[in-house]
């Protein structure tokens, strides 16, 4: 089979699985090795981005899945009246960046670092599909932990979790941040 | 009257209430003034008290918190095991850093945020047959979800609730309407499949009413029940024929 059929193929798989979808299984039913696979999703990537074309390929992990472009949502989402995308609350921000670095994680955990119940923000992540239960932990209680999903690379707009900053970073950030003030006081 | 001093900054905690005192009085977390702090905390609790405002509980737990420290501050300097002096403040100074860092973090997954709401998927294309393969039983949350996502398109489960959802009529269905039901169809049949009447039933609530109406029967010994084992059919006998 040639790149190009290939790239139709691989189009036509994610249109209609809608969800996203494992390099692994387009590698098994189209029956070509994995490196060509990624090859040609990358390709369809490409074009679909030059053309700017309605729908977008989004690399999730080692999933692939179809959505539609956001430069087009006013009109898109005309069509759906009742639907209203809501921002997410500032409470459950903070709790998905605590899972986000800290995963697996329990309740009990997030609410050590925030200092307040986050009962209501794990619900609220949990309906809109950016967190997930991943087991118990083998301590007192067992209490659940949670992980995020393939929804939230999609929401962070990172291809996977290495890609997001390392913590370090942002504590780098806040000293120097303090050094900056003390230098300021110094003078 | 009173001069309300009314703060309309939500809070999403103690924590959060300390970052906004120490940015304010542009001081350091590792060099919190304490005594000027927990006065400006407890202000704000009391503004609160004051507004008839329900506190919650995390917010009178750090005030705790900020006394214990204040009056740890004023006895002798304490010493840990390698003689090194414990500053009382230490333990919050790094919840505060901590949580803080959290705080730049969700700002910063927060960008993609705009994008993300803005981006729409599309469900799979629910097939017309439904395959669950007997005795597999690794199955984790997300594929029950799926399936059930599946089966309540494929039963049309929600899609006859739109139709009728601006007309919604009560569905008046009583005990005493299935029992004669249940009666009625006795006339015919001296035994009676329940699982057989349950798919005849209209929706839950039929299914319901009728399962209360079989139970009636049986104590008002019109009927007897009978199940060969655990989850086998439950065959309705009438007792009235002899009459």
């Amino acid at each position: 089979m040639d790149k190009e059929q290939l790239k139709k193929i691989i189009e036509a798989m994610l249109f209609a699985y809608g969800e996203p979808l494992e390099i692994d299984v387009i590698c098994e039913i189209t029956k070509t090795e994995k490196e060509l696979v990624i090859k040609a999703i990358e390709e369809l990537i490409q074009e679909a981005d030059y053309n700017m074309r309605g729908i977008c390929i989004v690399s999730l992990g080692d999933k692939y899945q179809m959505t539609t472009r956001a430069q087009y949502y006013d009109f898109v989402q005309s069509l759906f009246k009742e639907y209203i995308s809501t921002k997410i609350s500032q409470a459950s921000l903070e709790t998905l960046a605590i899972i986000a670095y800290r995963q697996p994680v329990t309740r009990p955990e997030i609410e050590a670092i925030r200092g307040v119940n986050s009962d209501s923000s794990v619900r609220n992540l949990i309906d809109r599909g950016l967190i997930k239960e991943a087991g118990r932990k083998d301590v007192i209680g067992k209490p659940i932990m949670f992980e995020t999903t393939d929804r939230f690379l999609l929401f962070a707009g990172v291809s996977e979790l290495s890609k997001l900053p390392d913590f370090e970073e942002f504590s780098i950030l806040m000293d120097e941040e303090t050094q900056l003030k003390e230098n300021e006081e110094g003078l | 009257m009173d001069n309300y001093n009314i703060n309309t900054k939500a809070f999403e905690g103690p924590l959060d209430l300390l970052l906004h005192l120490i940015q304010k009085n542009e001081v350091d977390i590792s060099n919190i003034p304490i005594v000027s702090i927990t006065q400006q905390y407890m202000e704000y609790i009391y503004s609160w008290k004051d507004m008839n405002l329900e506190i919650a509980t995390e917010f009178i737990l750090m005030a705790a918190q900020l006394l214990e420290i204040k009056s740890k501050m004023l006895l002798p300097v304490q010493e840990n095991d390698s003689d090194e002096e414990i500053d009382p403040r230490e333990e919050l100074a790094q919840k505060l850093f901590e949580y803080k860092i959290f705080k730049e973090i969700s700002a910063y997954i927060a960008q993609g945020q705009e994008a993300y709401l803005h981006t729409f998927t599309k469900d799979p294309m629910y097939l017309q047959t439904l395959v669950i393969e007997p005795g597999n039983m690794d199955i984790d949350i997300d594929s029950l979800a799926k399936i059930m996502r599946r089966f309540i398109v494929e039963k049309k489960l929600l899609s006859d609730k739109l139709t009728n959802y601006e007309n919604l009529k009560q569905d008046k269905i009583t005990i005493i309407d299935k029992i004669k039901e249940i009666r009625d169809a006795l006339i015919d049949n001296s035994m009676l499949s329940f699982n057989e009447l349950l798919k005849t039933q209209k929706n839950i609530h039929h299914c319901i009413t009728l399962f209360l109406a079989v139970l009636e029967l049986t104590k008002q010994n019109v009927v007897t029940l009978e199940q060969a084992g655990n989850f086998e059919d439950i065959i309705i006998v009438s007792l009235i024929g002899e009459y």
